[in-house]
């Protein structure tokens, strides 16, 4: 299990750094996508540890969820001129809802449809920007927040989709047989 | 016994475990911790992450560079750079040589032009940029004699911002399409007034304040409702605000909003600062600053 937290937290050092020196050249309306949110948002979406019949907190923290949006906080704050703990806390805010959200719409946690993907992923991209705007008032450092947004989240959610079937197809399918064969 | 049951409710049930309770503790810790030594830690992240991220950029620009032309209708490319870069400069010139025969000070401006020359540079590449924010991230910082408010600009004189924060081997430049960045601007404008003698056509030159509004974008303000000004019309540092020196290229004017109820006009601003020229800036190091 070690292995598989390292692995994920060099994918999230890799991809910090292309979303900054990469990615950039292929800016739309000046939007970059977030891939390190992207990762991050995947991640969560398939961690689903627990039974459809367990409680909430219990799907919370057996997850490794919490884990993630640490780690992907903790990269995300390295490019972010103000305090360490903003976007591991948006993040972790994000997470929760995430979880929340599933646990009461009684998801089957057998099937991932694409749709729910959008839709959360849409929910949870907005929620995670308007936390880091109400952070930058508090904090005083910047960030966007305007009409770009929704350029933002279209750029993002093209990413994101790629995502999902690369880890629906590749990742998922092989956790589900015990065969690990890209960690 | 009813206090017991109370108690293993709370534990089994409650929201907030006393797991929990020591999981967020622990977090808290952890965030303060990496807030005592935040320069650090962050100029440590980069000083690791240079070598990778030189590469990612390095290949950003060959793979934008390999798809570019096909975007831009193939050979056109290269020409268009290549006036764009001519342009630029001349527009340089052109402005310094009006000014100077409006003022009709040719050895103020020639003093002018001295002092600009006397700038000490320190060249800078880019390792990183965060479109989000409008900062880049360059790979010299305290060591290499950087400190906050020093201008960054290109081998064009084209500015790009300010140094917002010193790590000890990188610093974070707010470009000047940030949304706090603020700057005086002159604007050379296009329309022509007849000076007293009536034979010598001088052209206005005209102060507003062009500020950042995000995603590599500006927007010129706080021009009087009467100023002539149109399209095209260069802007340029008036160096009023302290932070910057006096002539270095900021953008044209790309639309003009202009709105009888509103105090001043506006103008939507097409910069020349060119992200995919991002490679080598200059930091100028010996200018007084605020």
């Amino acid at each position: 299990m070690w292995i598989q937290h390292i692995i994920i937290a060099l994918l999230f050092f890799i991809f910090t750094i292309l979303q900054n020196s990469f990615l950039p050249y292929f800016n739309i309306l000046g939007t970059t996508p977030n891939i390190v949110f992207i990762l991050f948002f995947i991640l969560i979406f398939f961690d689903n540890p627990s039974l459809s019949t367990q409680t909430l907190k219990r799907k919370v923290w057996n997850g490794e969820g919490f884990l993630v949006a640490i780690l992907a906080g903790l990269f995300l704050d390295m490019f972010i001129d103000s305090y360490f703990g903003i976007s591991i806390t948006s993040l972790i805010i994000v997470y929760f809802l995430q979880k929340l959200i599933f646990h009461f719409l009684e998801k089957n946690k057998e099937e991932y449809f694409v749709l729910n993907f959008i839709i959360m992923f849409s929910i949870s991209f907005i929620l995670y920007n308007l936390l880091l705007y109400s952070f930058s008032i508090v904090f005083n450092f910047e960030i966007n927040l305007g009409w770009n947004l929704m350029v933002n989240l279209i750029h993002n959610l093209i990413f994101a989709i790629i995502g999902f079937y690369f880890y629906k197809f590749f990742i998922k399918e092989d956790d589900s047989s015990n065969q690990l064969k890209l960690l | 016994m009813n206090i017991y049951l109370k108690k293993s409710k709370w534990q089994g049930k409650g929201v907030f475990s006393q797991k929990m309770i020591i999981g967020f503790l622990t977090l808290s810790l952890v965030i303060i911790f990496l807030n005592l030594f935040n320069l650090q830690i962050k100029d440590y992240f980069y000083f690791i992450s240079y070598p990778i991220a030189k590469s990612f950029w390095q290949a950003g620009n060959n793979v934008s560079s390999i798809f570019e032309p096909f975007l831009s209708a193939g050979e056109l490319r290269d020409e268009n750079n290549y006036l764009k870069q001519e342009n630029k400069k001349l527009f340089s010139k052109i402005f310094i040589l009006e000014e100077s025969f409006k003022e009709n000070m040719d050895f103020q401006e020639v003093l002018k032009n001295n002092e600009t020359n006397k700038f000490q540079l320190v060249l800078a590449k880019t390792i990183g940029l965060d479109i989000s924010r409008d900062f880049i991230l360059l790979n010299k910082g305290r060591n290499d004699g950087i400190s906050e408010n020093m201008p960054v600009i290109s081998k064009e004189k084209v500015l790009y911002g300010k140094v917002f924060s010193v790590y000890e081997n990188f610093s974070q430049v707010m470009l000047i399409s940030n949304n706090n960045s603020t700057l005086n601007v002159k604007i050379n404008s296009e329309e022509p007034i007849n000076n007293e003698e009536g034979d010598i056509l001088l052209k206005k030159s005209l102060y507003g304040v062009v500020k950042g509004s995000g995603a590599l974008s500006l927007y010129l303000d706080l021009v009087d409702l009467n100023a002539e000004i149109g399209e095209n019309d260069v802007l340029m540092t008036s160096g009023l605000e302290g932070t910057f020196p006096n002539n270095l290229l900021v953008g044209k004017i790309k639309s003009l909003y202009k709105n009888d109820l509103k105090p001043f006009q506006t103008a939507e601003v097409q910069s020349f600062f060119d992200t995919s020229n991002l490679e080598n800036l200059f930091i100028i190091t010996n200018y007084l600053q605020k």
